[in-house]
């Protein structure tokens, strides 16, 4: 799949709005979410740049200003580089697109290019990583041009196999995670919900802001019935003959269960759980995912 | 072998299989249609799956009661005709194609309609057979008649075969073996139904050895007198499955009107038909009259042109216990042959002309008396002796049955003072001549036990007449069945447990009464013998030291050149030597074997069992199979119906007859399995089926 069409000039104008928004959102969030040592400030001086009305004057060089009557702002490192972490889960159910036009990966590579650019453009280090079982890539964070692209391509490299296992994925890629970074993990969440939660516990060690975006087709949130069916397994292969009456109406109080079930365990962990329906129009998707932060 | 599977794979057979089939089908083309649908996970839906699979399995289960319910009454359905033909009923309309025809020994002599009663057959079973639409193949069997000109009658597909009714029996057996043809009908001319009662068991073997072969009677013992209209009448033989038939073929000669045909069973209208002459011609019509085996049914058929003419009827009647009454006739010939002479429903006839001292004496021996009858019949008193009178006394005290008639020779003094004064039944008095007196009803037959039918069925005696009776001065007790404006005809009389019938007027004499030709004698009789006590009545039976007497049917002729033609068969099917003239009667015996002996004269036969007398068995329980050979005991077994056999006939009736009810079934089951399908069938969202086939 080429990403080139989805990101396209107009759909990085909509998202571009998000921008500024996004950094605060950012910034609020780390503030919020972790306690820093250094009340409000960074102990690293990283650059400065030109005085813009609005700036904080706290971080104004009053130095420089006296020397060379150059308005400037102080700039420290951690505020300006966080890294971001795309995981996908590449497994085989994610290649199912129902009645939609992308598959489930599809969508989520448009949203992880889109979250990369965002990030780029702020000068965030970007990661990316994927797989089912395992990492089968994992691309350390950077920020630059070169980055961006290799990302993409990768992204529209990617194949689905396997089946699903976050425990074992995420604590493969637990120790190659910086700490205090930012993490998107796109997946179905087909899976034992146990097995889930022991796996984002594993990986919310280290990233303080965790972001779990659960993508369902408009048939796996609404099921389909009608008539008797041979459902088979993507990943398992196992069969299931189903057309009773009400299975549609027991399918969806189940989902439900297990999205509650979900939604209470990452509220404890202090995890975003975001449920997508792929075929959402990507801004929409992508507001949902830096809007998610906010709450 | 397995020829008993052969209707089962006719082409029409076939046909309805295959159509059976289609359900099964559908059902197997509905599972491949099955939709397979590649979903990412069926985690949630196994959790659910298993609540949801109970209903599942009620939906199978009730599927599958319906499916299989429907096949089965679709089978039985289809499977119709075998009940029927394993059943032996005939109903209108199975007419097949081919006709085994056994020809009579007097087909050809008897004339009507300036047809002989051989081109009228062979005419009806071109009838028969144009109902089928199909050619029709005969073979025909001619008893004594090898020199019959028949060949210009029949056209090439006739077969002939000769001999007497066993032995042609045996040889329609051979014939279907050798030919290997699917004869379907045997059409049986009946001149004594105790001739077709000998070949019973043979019928029997046959029809079950070929499943769809049907025996037809042909009555002609009703044939009296000529009417020139309705021609052939079937009447049932009902008591003899699965020889029991409904047939009814109407040939009426009148072409210049319309006629309305009606057919009665008991007082019920059971066929109506217009009938326009211009149209139909002569016709074979068979009616579907439902006539329960053993049950005892009369009716008529008319034959109705119009207001200016006399309708023509004509009555038939079946008879509930065939073969077990026996009866002893002495007197003259009588004219009431049809019903009184008709041996269908007598074990034996014992016909005497007259009963001499040395005959009476003769007949008390080979018989043990009177009492072994269930009924006697004296219709002329000429001859009567004192001795005689003394034995129907005790025979009468006894428990039994006893018609007297009078007529021209009937010695009346000697009837009253012997018979109807010791009885108390009255007294006879001076014959009364009337032009036509018309017959009426006594009032208190409505009640009457024997004479109900003849209550019900007035109009079978409306036109008879009563010219000569006696008058008869009657005591109280004494209960008038039938009479006349000229007094009482009938009297019935209750002797302790016997009762004594009189009959004022002679009904075998047509100078007298036209009664006996009529409907009304049968009718009756066959009922009066119904309530007589064969049935604690022993068998006959004659001790194997004693002799058997018969009336010599020799011609003066013959008995001057010392021949006699009878010939006695043994039980072993041997000519049986012992047997001496005597005079005006043939002594048969004394017997080496036990079993039943068969009497051949001319065309006529006669049997009678030879067993242990009562003395000679010492307590042993009498047996049927006594004397007879153990292969042909048997063989005879093989044929009675019994036991579970009745019941597998009962199931396979019982199937026949509610073939309706399967029909309804299969429909009403294949449209279940429909609502059921529809009950667990949710709404489907076609469009989004479509993109997840897509």
């Amino acid at each position: 799949m080429k990403l080139t069409p989805y990101l396209s000039n107009e759909y990085i104008t909509q998202i571009k709005n998000f921008q500024l928004k996004t950094k605060i959102i950012l910034k609020g969030a780390l503030a919020g979410w972790h306690e820093s040592p250094f009340h409000g400030y960074s102990s690293e001086f990283s650059q400065h740049r030109n005085y813009t009305p609005g700036d904080n004057l706290r971080y104004f060089d009053w130095k420089i200003y006296a020397k060379t009557e150059r308005a400037v702002i102080k700039q420290y490192q951690d505020e300006t580089n966080t890294n971001i972490y795309l995981v996908l889960d590449n497994s085989a159910s994610m290649e199912y697109k129902g009645s939609t036009s992308l598959t489930k990966l599809e969508y989520a590579s448009v949203l992880a290019a889109s979250l990369a650019t965002l990030s780029f453009r702020q000068r965030d280090a970007v990661s990316l990583s994927y797989g089912a079982v395992q990492p089968d890539f994992f691309m350390p964070p950077k920020n630059s041009a070169a980055n961006l692209q290799q990302i993409f391509t990768i992204l529209e490299g990617m194949k689905c196999s396997g089946t699903t296992d976050l425990e074992g994925l995420f604590a493969k890629l637990a120790p190659v995670l910086k700490s205090g970074s930012m993490s998107y993990i796109f997946t179905d969440l087909w899976q034992e919900p146990d097995s889930i939660i022991t796996g984002i516990k594993k990986l919310r060690h280290k990233s303080q802001a965790i972001s779990l975006v659960q993508i369902l087709t408009p048939e796996e949130t609404d099921f389909i019935s009608g008539r008797e069916m041979e459902l088979v397994d993507m990943e398992t292969f196992k069969k299931v003959k189903v057309s009773a009456t009400g299975l549609k109406k027991l399918y969806r109080e189940t989902l439900e269960e297990h999205q509650h079930y979900l939604h209470a365990e990452c509220f404890k962990l202090k995890i975003n759980l975001i449920n997508i329906t792929n075929g959402e129009p990507f801004f929409r998707s992508v507001r949902r995912l830096l809007s998610s932060h906010n709450g | 072998m397995l020829g008993f599977l052969s209707p089962l794979f006719t082409p029409l057979a076939m046909a309805l299989w295959l159509c059976a089939l289609v359900p099964v089908v559908i059902h197997l083309l509905g599972r491949h249609k099955q939709l397979k649908v590649f979903f990412p996970s069926v985690l949630l839906i196994q959790k659910k799956l298993e609540q949801t699979t109970a209903k599942q399995r009620l939906k199978n289960i009730l599927l599958l009661f319906c499916r299989t319910a429907f096949l089965l009454c679709l089978l039985f359905a289809l499977l119709n005709p075998v009940w029927k033909q394993m059943t032996g009923t005939l109903q209108s309309g199975d007419i097949h194609p081919l006709v085994l025809r056994h020809n009579g020994a007097w087909s050809g002599m008897i004339h009507e309609n300036g047809m002989s009663n051989y081109e009228h057959q062979t005419w009806l079973i071109k009838q028969l057979d144009s109902l089928s639409d199909k050619n029709c193949g005969i073979i025909d069997i001619l008893p004594f008649e090898s020199n019959r000109e028949v060949s210009t009658a029949v056209n090439s597909s006739v077969h002939w075969l000769f001999g007497n009714y066993q032995q042609s029996m045996k040889q329609v057996d051979n014939f279907l073996r050798e030919t290997g043809k699917e004869y379907t009908h045997l059409f049986l001319p009946v001149y004594s139904w105790a001739d077709i009662m000998q070949i019973k068991d043979e019928l029997i073997a046959l029809c079950r050895e070929y499943p769809f072969f049907t025996v037809v009677f042909i009555d002609y013992t009703f044939l009296y007198p000529s009417i020139d209209r309705l021609t052939r009448i079937t009447p049932r033989f009902s008591s003899e499955k699965p020889l029991v038939f409904l047939e009814c073929a109407i040939d009426f000669a009148m072409k210049q009107s319309d006629h309305a045909l009606q057919v009665m069973a008991g007082n019920k209208i059971v066929y109506e038909k217009l009938i326009d002459q211009q149209k139909e011609g002569s016709s074979v019509y068979t009616m579907p009259l439902q006539i329960p085996s053993g049950n005892y049914l009369s009716g008529s058929i008319r034959l109705l042109s119009g207001a200016v003419s006399t309708p023509f009827t004509r009555n038939y009647f079946t008879f509930r216990n065939p073969g077990k009454v026996r009866l002893l006739h002495i007197g003259s010939e009588f004219i009431s042959l049809p019903g009184l002479g008709k041996t269908s429903f007598y074990k034996e006839v014992i016909h005497l002309d007259r009963l001499t001292p040395e005959l009476f004496n003769s007949t008390l021996k080979t018989y043990g008396g009177f009492k072994t009858f269930d009924l006697i019949y004296l219709s002329n008193t000429a001859f009567s002796s004192d001795q005689l009178f003394q034995e129907l006394q005790e025979y009468v005290r006894d428990g039994g049955t006893l018609v007297v008639g009078t007529g021209e020779q009937s010695d009346i003094s000697l009837l009253n003072r012997k018979l109807l004064v010791p009885f108390k039944l009255g007294y006879l008095g001076q014959r009364k001549e009337s032009e036509k007196a018309g017959l009426s009803v006594g009032v208190s037959l409505a009640e009457h036990t024997h004479t109900y039918p003849v209550e019900v069925y007035k109009e079978l005696i409306k036109n008879t007449t009563v010219k000569q009776q006696y008058a008869i001065n009657i005591n109280e007790g004494a209960q008038i069945v039938l009479a006349t404006a000229n007094g009482p005809l009938l009297i019935e009389h209750k002797v302790k447990s016997g009762k004594l019938f009189l009959w004022t007027t002679d009904i075998d004499n047509p100078g007298w009464t036209s009664i006996g030709a009529s409907g009304i004698i049968p009718l009756f009789h066959n009922q009066l013998f119904e309530g007589t006590r064969h049935t604690d009545h022993k068998k006959l039976n004659i001790s194997s030291d004693s002799t058997f007497s018969l009336l010599s049917t020799m011609t003066e002729k013959d008995q001057n050149n010392g021949r006699h033609e009878l010939t006695v068969l043994t039980p072993d099917k041997q000519p049986f030597s012992r047997i001496q003239k005597r005079h005006g009667y043939t002594e048969i015996g004394p017997f080496s074997k036990l079993g039943t002996y068969i009497i051949l004269n001319k065309a006529d036969t006669l049997s009678f069992s030879v067993n242990l007398a009562e003395k000679q068995m010492n307590g042993k329980k009498e047996d049927f199979f006594v004397g007879i050979d153990p292969k042909e005991k048997t063989l005879r077994e093989q044929y009675l119906v019994v036991g579970a056999e009745d019941a597998l006939k009962s199931l396979r009736s019982a199937f026949h007859s509610l073939w309706k009810l399967f029909i309804f079934g299969a429909v009403i089951f294949f449209l279940l399995e429909i609502v059921i399908s529809q009950i667990f069938l949710a709404k489907t969202d076609n469009k989004l089926l479509r993109n997840i086939e897509k």
